[in-house]
């Protein structure tokens, strides 16, 4: 470990951090355009040319409110919560790997020691492993933020959204095992790599797959149509209820950065990552960073697509669909995949 | 792993060490149920990370995701439906059974910390690996798998198979046997 591989970490983990920021403002700039679409009314358009700027101050308005702490709260647990919750969803961007490896220009390349530029922050063994991981913390902040809070209403929302993310873990797990066996790795890019010639969606496996992990996706994120942590007409907002100024925008801008991940998750695992469909622009890094885009912001977009249609399901169908549909479905998947991988590969 | 300030692996493993530590003892000393909890959860994570400053970050993601995320999330929520008060240390002192249990777990530590002491790095070859790689000596003898996550499966699936599958049928029957006696429960109150 030298001291060149170590600066070319703190570089690119710098630079995802603003790039994972600013997708972040605007994502929530575009949510509101998009519900305003939906609704035919009139979006945020005043800040800026068409409302271009409405993140920002959006922003400067989080950061200049007055920061209120309610009397009988657990003060270290309170403020650690939303920074759990931010740094888990900042934390499982360092293992998605946004395009292909770029080759450098032999300036470059003589001055870091490496040839080729790899668009990931960390390539582990575990890789899609190590995501899980970090997702399961992600129940820390909420769970941790309900109690503290000390309020009736944080304390259900917070049970009831742990509840409901230990529960949509397991299908999320179990339809990634699927993948998984058909890609023979663990890795991300091997992932990507093995569906150079078929996105895995178009297997039938892979198609199971991507339905199970699609509805698990909104309810690991706390999304519509499963956002039952804050079920606005019972828990008032649930966890964060107490939660005002910067500490509230950390946990609204951890549920965006979530949103941004799955939505990277599911277009590497199941449609073709920033591969090129049919060898067009062979070899090109850029085209395949572009069309990794493309799909990224199909599925960002499908999560407001969601939200902004469907009404919110009732507490006991939430657990009867994890526990008693997905659970089932998923392992059978688990077979189907196997014997997808045996007999038909 | 011998200890040499240089190098950023023993920084990182005393770092980590020293919140393991810390947060043991918060578990222990720390009157509230759930902030006793939360530092279990921390000291879980601190022994992740020792785990891959060694490399071996297949074993630290399972650690992160097995107990630090699916165990003591269920751990936490228990303890907040219950919703346990806060303990004085008299409690905890005047019962005789914890005042004998005390004295169990010092001799067992007593004794592991001076086998700790008396350990060889030589023999155990203390020193991270860069690369894992495994050999298999089962029936198949050509396949060599390189990377921590195939030798892991390679070992467990191959040379290990039957005591691996003996442990998924224990598991099981563990399983089948608490929910066999929740519904008992069930039954009686109705």
């Amino acid at each position: 470990m030298d001291l060149n591989t170590i600066l070319v970490w703190a570089f690119k983990s710098v630079l995802l951090f603003f790039i994972i920021i600013t997708a972040c403002a605007y994502y929530t700039l575009a949510e509101r355009v998009v519900s305003a679409f939906i609704q035919d009314r009139r979006g945020p358009n005043r800040a800026g040319p068409l409302g271009l700027l409405q993140p920002l101050a959006d922003g400067i308005k989080f950061l200049t409110k007055e920061e209120v702490f309610p009397t009988q709260v657990n003060k270290v647990t309170y403020l650690i919560a939303p920074a759990i919750s931010v740094s888990c969803a900042i934390m499982s961007w360092a293992i998605i790997p946004f395009g292909g490896a770029i080759p450098l220009p032999d300036s470059i390349s003589s001055l870091v020691g490496f040839k080729e530029l790899q668009l990931q922050v960390a390539n582990p063994d575990t890789g899609i492993l190590f995501l899980l991981a970090i997702s399961s913390l992600s129940v820390y902040g909420v769970i941790l933020a309900g109690w503290s809070s000390n309020n009736k209403y944080s304390l259900m929302g917070g049970i009831r959204s742990t509840a409901q993310m230990i529960s949509y873990e397991l299908p999320l797990g179990l339809s990634l095992t699927a993948v998984i066996l058909m890609a023979g790795s663990l890795k991300l890019t091997d992932i990507n790599n093995a569906q150079k010639d078929l996105w895995f969606v178009f297997t039938l496996p892979g198609f199971f797959s991507f339905l199970i992990f699609s509805v698990a996706m909104f309810a690991e994120t706390n999304r519509l149509p499963f956002d039952l942590a804050e079920a606005e007409s019972e828990l008032v907002v649930g966890f964060h209820t107490e939660y005002g100024a910067f500490k509230f925008a950390l946990f609204f801008i951890a549920e965006y950065m979530n949103m941004i991940t799955m939505s990277c998750v599911v277009s590497l695992l199941f449609f073709g990552g920033y591969n090129v469909p049919f060898g067009l622009f062979e070899g090109s890094a850029l085209a395949g960073i572009l069309f990794f885009l493309v799909k990224v912001i199909f599925f960002a977009f499908s999560f407001m697509w969601v939200r902004w249609t469907l009404p919110r399901f009732r507490y006991d169908m939430l657990m009867n669909i994890g526990w008693k549909k997905l659970i089932p479905w998923a392992l059978l998947n688990i077979v189907i995949a196997a014997t997808y991988v045996v007999y038909w590969k | 792993m011998t200890l040499d300030l240089e190098n950023p692996q023993s920084i990182l493993f005393l770092a980590f060490a020293g919140v393991c530590i810390g947060s043991s003892l918060a578990v222990i000393l720390h009157k509230n149920p759930v902030i006793s909890a939360a530092s279990l959860v921390l000291s879980f994570f601190a022994l992740a990370g020792i785990y891959a400053v060694m490399n071996a970050i297949f074993i630290a993601t399972m650690q992160v995701l097995v107990y630090t995320g699916a165990i003591m999330v269920l751990v936490i929520f228990v303890i907040m439906l219950l919703s346990l008060r806060e303990e004085t240390n008299l409690e905890i002192w005047r019962n005789p059974i914890k005042q004998t249990a005390i004295v169990l777990v010092m001799i067992v530590y007593g004794s592991l910390l001076i086998s700790a002491m008396n350990y060889n790095p030589e023999i155990g070859n203390g020193q991270p690996k860069e690369n894992y790689s495994y050999e298999i000596k089962g029936p198949v003898t050509s396949v060599n798998v390189k990377g921590n996550t195939a030798s892991i499966g390679a070992s467990t699936f191959i040379d290990y198979l039957l005591p691996f599958e003996l442990v998924s049928v224990l598991l099981t029957a563990a399983v089948i046997g608490a929910v066999v006696i929740a519904k008992r429960d069930k039954l009686n109150q109705s």
